[in-house]
């Protein structure tokens, strides 16, 4: 089966800078995929330079079968890739159904903009309870299940998770754990970074590691799980 | 809030208090203060002008903290699009004489025109001059818009020459009490300022177009995998920064005179509003503008010779304010 999201040795960086040598993954239809390495890997940016936010240098990026080289983030999204930025970012001065509505700010059709609330509060039933908060007012892990929410409400075929579970409470990371193999299952394909390597992996079918901007290791989670130098060096032994 | 944070804002407030104290002490000072009924209907009416007047400077005031919150691009021409509206009104009322027409075309009506022709503009600034720069060091941006004014001024100059015009409106005055009374023209300007920003505020506030503005200016990264087109926000947004700069100066040329090099001045005047309101904050502008126009209104009253000292209570507002409490009343906290 063909990739649906595929990058070939991708260069990229911050204006001059390069941070990413080389750097290729594919993630197939329904996978899980996650992706692990220290601090400043360039994981953040490998997701970056997907959504086309910062300069790409080299290499092939490849959503669907088509070249998303070039395009807005926007344009990217309207394709059917979502992306949820690191950090938990809502609009804190956005009630959560306004936030929520605005994820979908590509779908002109009212009526559809509402299912997909409907199915977002089926997935989030906190967030229904809150839909009039202001975003800025819930706490660390509901903002976080907003940030999915809202990049769901396109109904995205794949989704880019960026440090899903980072400073969440333990409750909150299982529950964002939860919400995401319950995603997977639905047919969603999710390509993940996170901190979390054990648990992450778990949940994975594949896991690549990056380290200073170039791939690492590649392989099933599994095997990751029990590579050597992989859980010396990521799972703590 | 922080300990610094409510200090700075009791700061504020109290300076505020002193600039307002200020044109009194120095009218006690001077001899000009008499505690009859005469002077204090003069000072009714001298506050009420001063509202009204801080109804029109709120109509480019807000159009500029729009442009700042959205895109962080400091419009050095905003003045220079004012006087354009100015212009434009003056043109439209003066047409059909030109023409040999008998009609009367009401200066408010010109907005019609105006107003859009002004929001092309804005968007045509945007799209050609400062999409490619905006979000890169902002003092780009902010030199293009310099060079933009400049140049408006010396077309304007070219076309319209230095000479002062003014369109009579309106020019009875409505009285509240015996004593007190108010120019009809700055109340019908601070109904229509009042009017066009509560509308503008709606659709920031309901509309969907005006939330992607929001989101755009609380979070450009974020609007754009909401799938917002941040580009296109930003032309819509310099759009209705200038359209509402333009109404301003149609508000300005039924009251005032104004000639090309009028636009300085207004610039000013918005950045000391955006600046004591807070930066990028919509009611922010509402309120500073309300305090600048009334305290201009109190020192051209009070002190002897004071319409020569006007202008510097823009500039004591907006220096001090950015001394005491640079994120002013209301704006939002930087970094
Ligand atoms: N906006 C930026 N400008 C310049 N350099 C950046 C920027 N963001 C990240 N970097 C650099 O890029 C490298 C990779 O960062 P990032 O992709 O965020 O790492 P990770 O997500 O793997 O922790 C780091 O060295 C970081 O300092
Ligand atoms: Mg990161």
């Amino acid at each position: 089966m063909a990739a649906l999201l595929e990058i070939k040795n991708v260069d990229a960086g911050y204006g001059n800078i390069q941070i990413l040598h080389q750097v290729s993954l594919h993630v197939k239809e329904k996978e899980v995929v996650c992706v692990v390495g220290p601090n400043g890997a360039g994981k953040s940016t490998a997701f970056k330079v997907i959504m086309g936010f910062i300069n790409h240098m080299g290499g092939d990026i490849l959503f669907d079968g088509k070249n998303i080289i070039g395009q807005r983030p926007d344009q990217i999204l309207a394709r059917g890739l979502g992306y949820v930025p690191q950090g938990r970012i809502v609009f804190n001065q956005m009630t959560v159904r306004e936030n929520l509505d605005i994820g979908a700010y590509v779908e002109r059709d009212k009526r559809k903009r509402l299912q997909s609330m409907e199915y977002v509060f089926e997935l989030f039933p906190r967030l229904a309870e809150r839909q009039k908060q202001m975003a800025g007012t819930m706490s660390g892990g509901e903002q976080q299940m907003l940030a999915m929410g809202r990049a769901l409400m396109t109904r995205p075929r794949m989704m880019m998770l960026d440090e899903p579970s980072l400073g969440l409470s333990p409750r909150f990371v299982t529950e964002i754990f939860e919400k995401i193999v319950n995603l997977a299952r639905e047919g969603l394909t999710i390509i993940l970074v996170e901190q979390n390597a054990a648990r992450a992996l778990e949940i994975s079918h594949r896991g690549y590691v990056l380290e200073l901007g170039r791939n690492r290791f590649a392989g099933s989670g599994e095997e990751l799980l029990n590579n050597e130098e992989v859980r010396r060096m990521y799972l703590g032994g | 809030m922080e300990k610094s944070e409510v200090r700075s804002i009791y700061l504020l407030a109290g300076f505020l208090v002193f600039a307002y104290a200020l044109p009194f002490a120095v009218g006690v000072w001077t001899d000009s203060i008499f505690y009859d009924r005469q002077w204090l209907a003069d000072l009714a009416t001298v506050a009420l002008s001063g509202l009204m007047q801080g109804g029109v400077y709120a109509m480019f005031a807000v159009g500029l903290t729009l442009i700042f919150g959205v895109m962080r691009v400091i419009n050095v021409a905003h003045g220079e699009l004012v006087v354009l509206g100015a212009y434009l009104t003056w043109v439209m009322f003066n047409m059909p004489e030109w023409l040999g027409i008998d009609v009367y075309v009401d200066p408010l009506l010109s907005m019609v025109v105006s107003l859009p022709l002004a929001f092309l503009l804005g968007y045509g600034i945007q799209k050609l001059l400062l999409n490619a720069v905006v979000g890169g060091p902002e003092l780009t941006p902010l030199l293009i818009t310099f060079g933009i004014g400049i140049s408006l001024v010396n077309i304007v100059e070219w076309i319209f020459t230095t000479d002062y015009h003014t369109i009579p409106y309106e020019p009875d005055a409505i009285h509240l009490t015996a004593s007190i009374a108010v120019g009809k023209n700055k109340v019908i300007s601070f109904g229509m300022a009042f009017l066009i920003s509560m509308s503008v505020y709606i659709f920031l506030k309901v509309a969907r177009l005006g939330k992607a503005i929001r989101a755009t200016a609380q979070n450009a990264d974020v609007a754009m995998v909401c799938g917002i087109n941040i580009y296109s926000i930003y032309m819509i947004t310099f759009g209705l920064g200038a359209a509402l700069a333009a109404a301003g100066g149609t508000l300005v040329s039924i009251q005032f005179g104004f000639n090309p090099e009028t636009g300085l001045q207004y610039t000013v005047v918005a950045f000391a509003i955006i600046i004591l309101g807070g930066r990028g904050n919509f009611i922010g502008a509402l309120i500073g503008a309300l305090m600048l126009g009334v305290i201009e209104n109190l020192i051209a009253f009070m002190v002897p010779n004071g319409s020569a000292m006007v202008e510097i209570a823009a500039y004591g507002l907006m220096i001090c304010t950015l001394l005491i409490r640079p994120r002013g009343l209301m704006g939002a906290k930087e970094g």
